[in-house]
């Protein structure tokens, strides 16, 4: 009798070690699920064709911020794009971007446009997996109007979810 | 012919004798099986010939017999479930424990948690209301990632039942199912730095300052508990929860609720060790005292009888 209870005692450590075990690989791979969304929030924004509607690509244009550091581009004269990140400045209340065009007949400084952007920022923590970051509640929108027919703001947080939440409609020639 | 007349003299005076034998024998007596031959006679009339019944369900779920002769129907009595007694007395223990998880998962990397104990009243080793308080706490800078999370100590607290579906079993062995409503009082901080575009060649720190919550949630678990010496068990558990309220913030949801785990963690588990103390007001029966599967077979070791031979005298 003394012998099966010492035996009984002997084998409970490993007997907890491996249901341990086995339920902590249960538990953790049940609850790691990543992070599914972006690590940052910035604003994604998708370009529109102000007649039909429709997103539109364009080429032969510029897209930077304004002031930003050696006035580094978003987007070169080279690329064709349809939509593209734009991010703001946490530290500022506003960010602004402008638009050039560079085909030989729009060519011209008068005709480049700006996007400003006012907006409050708040520190967040999003998840475990996705960190910590700046949201965005843009506030206000003002523009230029000479390519570009309006802007459009889906949703006015700007979070860490990859989705578009603004849409620029240019004047496009059908 | 005097032997013929002998032999049926012997004959006829055999007969009386055996018939005033008998006589004696058939006196009326009143005992237990006489006083219940009328119900047996009574039970014989109710007995349904076996030969000719068949069944069939009501709208209740009995069995019904029905004697296709006679078109009797007995609802049979041998089908319908019988709830079993109770065999425990309703004040019958009440236990303490700690539960180890989180140290142990903590010595392992765990980055959350600290230690919580119990208190269980046992009603017929049946139904077991629970208390629970426990302690939790959270420092994590994952690698790879931007920030730097920290929760510090704070209390919570748990209610709710288990139901031992080994009740009528020995109290050596419990497997449980449980239902829990806890809350924690805490906060939480967050420093990290901006993973945000390099465009504006900006470095930005986050900060979030310490944000009070009170999180409240509910849990259902599954417990397994083993006597492993004396008082003392040991039990597995696993639990699933979901939370039901918690205070906002503007700066988002804590990563960690103490009591709960962490906010992606529906599931978790604990292991804990319990005492329990006998509120019955008796000694345990010496028998219940062996380890479960190590009972005695014979309760009185036999006389070992002297096996030397003996002198025949």
């Amino acid at each position: 009798m003394k012998s099966g209870r010492f035996n009984r005692l002997r084998l409970l450590p490993i007997i907890a070690a491996t249901v341990i075990a086995v339920m902590t690989i249960a538990v953790e791979s049940c609850n790691d699920i990543g992070c599914t969304d972006l690590r940052s929030s910035i604003p994604l924004a998708g370009f529109y064709s102000s007649s039909t509607g429709s997103q539109v690509t364009i080429d032969s244009l510029l897209i930077g911020g304004v002031s930003a550091p050696h006035d580094s581009l978003l987007v070169d004269s080279g690329a064709r794009t349809s939509s593209l990140y734009l991010p703001f400045r946490a530290e500022k209340p506003s960010t602004t971007y402008f638009i050039k065009y560079v085909r030989k007949e729009l060519d011209f400084p008068e005709l480049t446009d700006t996007i400003k952007f006012d907006y409050t920022s708040t520190a967040y923590f999003a998840s475990a997996d996705c960190g910590a970051m700046f949201i965005y509640d843009i506030k206000s929108i003002s523009y230029t109007r000479h390519l570009i027919d309006s802007v459009a703001i889906t949703d006015s947080l700007i979070n860490n979810m990859d989705m578009e939440r603004i849409k620029i409609f240019f004047r496009t020639s059908e | 012919m005097r032997i013929l007349k002998a032999i049926i003299a012997a004959a006829v005076i055999a007969m009386l004798s055996f018939t005033a034998t008998g006589q004696r024998r058939i006196t009326p007596v009143e005992n237990p099986a006489t006083r219940t031959q009328h119900i047996s006679k009574k039970l014989r009339a109710d007995t349904l010939d076996r030969t000719n019944i068949v069944e069939k369900t009501d709208s209740r779920g009995n069995i019904i017999l029905v004697d296709t002769v006679t078109g009797k129907e007995v609802v049979d009595s041998t089908k319908i479930p019988v709830v079993p007694p109770m065999k425990y007395p309703l004040v019958y223990s009440a236990s303490i424990g700690v539960n180890v998880w989180d140290p142990i998962m903590r010595a392992i990397g765990q980055k959350y948690g600290l230690v919580e104990f119990s208190g269980e009243f046992n009603m017929h080793n049946r139904y077991i209301p629970v208390f629970e308080f426990g302690l939790g706490q959270a420092d994590n800078t994952p690698d790879g990632n931007n920030y730097h999370y920290r929760s510090p100590i704070a209390p919570y607290f748990r209610i709710g039942m288990n139901y031992n579906f080994l009740y009528n079993s020995s109290p050596d062995y419990m497997a449980m199912a449980g239902i829990r409503y806890g809350f924690s009082p805490f906060s939480y901080s967050v420093e990290a730095t901006s993973t945000g575009s390099s465009y504006w060649g900006e470095s930005d720190v986050i900060s979030i300052p310490s944000q009070h919550v009170t999180a409240g949630y509910f849990a259902i678990l599954f417990n397994l508990r083993v006597r492993i010496a004396g008082p003392v068990y040991v039990g597995w558990a696993f639990s699933y929860h979901s939370i039901l309220h918690e205070s906002k913030t503007p700066h988002g949801n804590p990563w960690y609720i103490p009591g709960y785990g962490t906010r992606t963690s529906a599931i978790s588990g604990a292991f804990s060790v319990t005492y329990t103390l006998d509120l019955t007001g008796r000694q345990r029966k010496k028998k219940e005292t062996h380890l479960p599967g190590t009972e005695p077979i014979m309760n009185e070791v036999p006389q070992i009888y002297n096996t030397e031979e003996t002198e025949i005298k």
